[in-house]
């Protein structure tokens, strides 16, 4: 969770890891290869591989309950498609099973366990993008493109906990007037609930629109606007994007080529890799490792040094 | 040159289509539906995201549209003390009924974008942000028809969007990870959502039914009283 919605402030981890450090596009970068590999390498051997590193990457960030929230959370998607996959295609070669004319396969069975694993990597990457990749960090990568809209998101941003906060005002201002929204039937609750915040919209409408004015008065939108850059582009950052690019490059074209993807239909392939396939595959687990290796190698030059002198 | 400018969206939306669809029929490109899917979506929402960012517009209304924004993304995110009230979309089409597709666009989309930041981003957040700002779009296209504002149709139209949004926010798993993409692929998608899809229309309807006037009038209210978006040339071309 980037944010916490009471406070409005970005919920801090205890530890500064290097990833935390990097510029958002190199983020933005890892993350889409990552979410790209789990989605292009459907070969068990490839995604179980990208599983084992992707909750190792969440560990390293100690995010490992939040690991076990979205497992639970996503448990009817998975089935979903799990269960979904053979029941719509009776394309495979090999039958298990057939009643009332559906064919089950066991191509299409193993398509949507491959498919559901796919999900599931996915879902990881996002737990660790929700880390790292904070709302200021997400707001950097679009200032650039669109001032307005990232003015409009920010503010949106810094308005939903002070409306938050206004609201419970209200509701205990309310309160002493008979309006409840703790007590009495579901209806009653309701009925107040949306009232007061009709109230809330009032008072906001108010106070906001004497912030606009009072932004106006200071020039806004009077001439074109410079954007301060809280995140700079080093050497570091330069070489790490350098390296994920050329690494997910690569990766992409072998998967074009067919490697590292499990001939599926019309009949289920060989699982074995050949030699080139362990190599794309020690590539993608490179790829998908890169926080750990940050972390490795910070901790490597830390102890060289300090032996070193 | 600031009519190409100001244009610039549509031709760049319109030309991408063209391509998506020589890829599509030339280069096998209906093998790759998650980047179809997805170049889709980004290209519905270009224009309006590059109409709102080259027109002049007060701080005023981007403080106005941000209020609201922050009333519709405060339905997901502060009601979770009130399970089974979510007021986002009934606030995205009052709005859209209020001050028209665009402005629904925008509180819709922003609405989809920041609520996720708080509850977390994931590979819904594009269908959502796409969801919730056609929702405002198509919401603001009817505000010119009379019987658009009538509580009876409100409450049809509110559970037809719970269940248009509910089938566009199943599209984003069942296009990618369920094969092949047929009629039944999608049916037992929408079927396994049902359930959701109902309370998510029938709350909005119930809140429209109840809220509509009140709401409604609070907005254009504001919307008069500060001259926002088009409120002086409505007065100009309004006779007494």
């Amino acid at each position: 969770m980037a944010m916490d919605a009471n406070t409005g402030r970005p919920i801090r981890h205890p530890r500064h890891l290097v990833i935390e450090q990097l510029n958002p596009w190199v983020l933005l970068t890892y993350y889409v290869a990552v979410v790209g590999c789990a989605m292009v390498f459907i070969h068990p051997v490839f995604l179980g591989t990208m599983l084992i590193l992707m909750v190792g990457v969440n560990l390293v960030g100690r995010s490992g309950h939040r690991v076990l929230m979205t497992l639970e959370g996503s448990v009817f998607m998975v089935a979903f498609i799990m269960v979904l996959n053979p029941l719509v295609n009776n394309r495979g070669a090999h039958v298990i099973w057939t009643f009332g004319g559906v064919l089950i396969t066991v191509e299409a069975v193993m398509y949507g366990l491959l498919m559901a694993l796919s999900l599931v990597i996915v879902l990881l990457t996002f737990i660790s993008y929700n880390q790292y990749l904070t709302s200021q960090k997400f707001m950097y990568l679009f200032s650039r493109f669109s001032p307005k809209l990232t003015l409009l998101t920010m503010m949106t941003l810094r308005f939903v906990p002070l409306f938050i906060k206004r609201f419970k005002g209200i509701i205990q201002a309310q309160s002493l007037r008979g309006i409840e929204v703790e007590q009495g039937g579901f209806r009653q609750r309701s009925i107040s609930l949306v009232k007061l915040m009709a109230v809330l919209l009032e008072d906001s409408f108010d106070r906001a629109l004497q912030t606009a004015d009072a932004m106006s008065a200071r020039g806004y939108a009077s001439h074109k606007r410079t954007s301060f850059q809280r995140y700079r582009f080093t050497q570091r950052d330069l070489v790490w994007l350098l390296w994920l690019l050329l690494l997910s490059g690569s990766c992409f074209f072998e998967a074009s080529q067919g490697i590292g993807r499990l001939v599926i239909y019309p009949s289920l392939g060989q699982m074995g890799l050949s030699v080139e396939g362990w190599l794309v595959l020690l590539e993608v687990a490179i790829l998908v490792s890169f926080p750990m290796i940050l972390e490795g190698w910070e901790w490597g030059w830390w102890h060289l040094l300090k032996h070193g002198i | 040159m600031s009519k190409l400018k100001q244009r610039g969206g549509y031709l760049i939306s319109i030309s991408l289509m063209v391509l998506c669809l020589v890829w599509i029929t030339y280069f096998n490109g209906d093998q790759h539906y998650l980047i179809l899917s997805l170049l889709c979506l980004v290209f519905s929402m270009l224009p309006f995201y590059w109409h709102f960012e080259m027109k002049r517009s007060e701080a005023r209304e981007i403080v106005f549209l941000a209020v609201l924004a922050t009333m519709a993304a405060m339905g997901r995110v502060a009601m979770a003390a009130f399970p089974d009230v979510k007021p986002t979309s009934f606030i995205v089409i009052v709005t859209a009924l209020a001050l028209g597709p665009e402005s629904g666009f925008i509180v819709g989309s922003t609405a989809a974008i920041v609520s996720n930041l708080f509850l977390g981003q994931g590979p819904w957040t594009p269908w959502q942000m796409f969801a919730w700002g056609m929702m405002g779009v198509t919401a603001g296209l009817l505000r010119n028809l009379k019987w658009a504002h009538q509580r009876g149709w409100l409450a049809t139209l509110g559970i037809i969007y719970g269940f248009l949004f509910g089938w566009i926010m199943d599209l984003w798993y069942a296009l990618v990870y369920v094969q092949p993409l047929n009629a039944k692929t999608f049916v037992a998608a929408f079927a396994a959502s049902f359930y959701f899809d109902l309370v998510h229309g029938v709350t909005t309807a119930v809140l429209l039914f109840c809220f509509y006037k009140s709401w409604y009038r609070i907005i254009t209210r504001y919307k008069y009283k500060y001259g926002l978006m088009d409120a002086r040339e409505e007065l100009e071309r309004s006779s007494f």
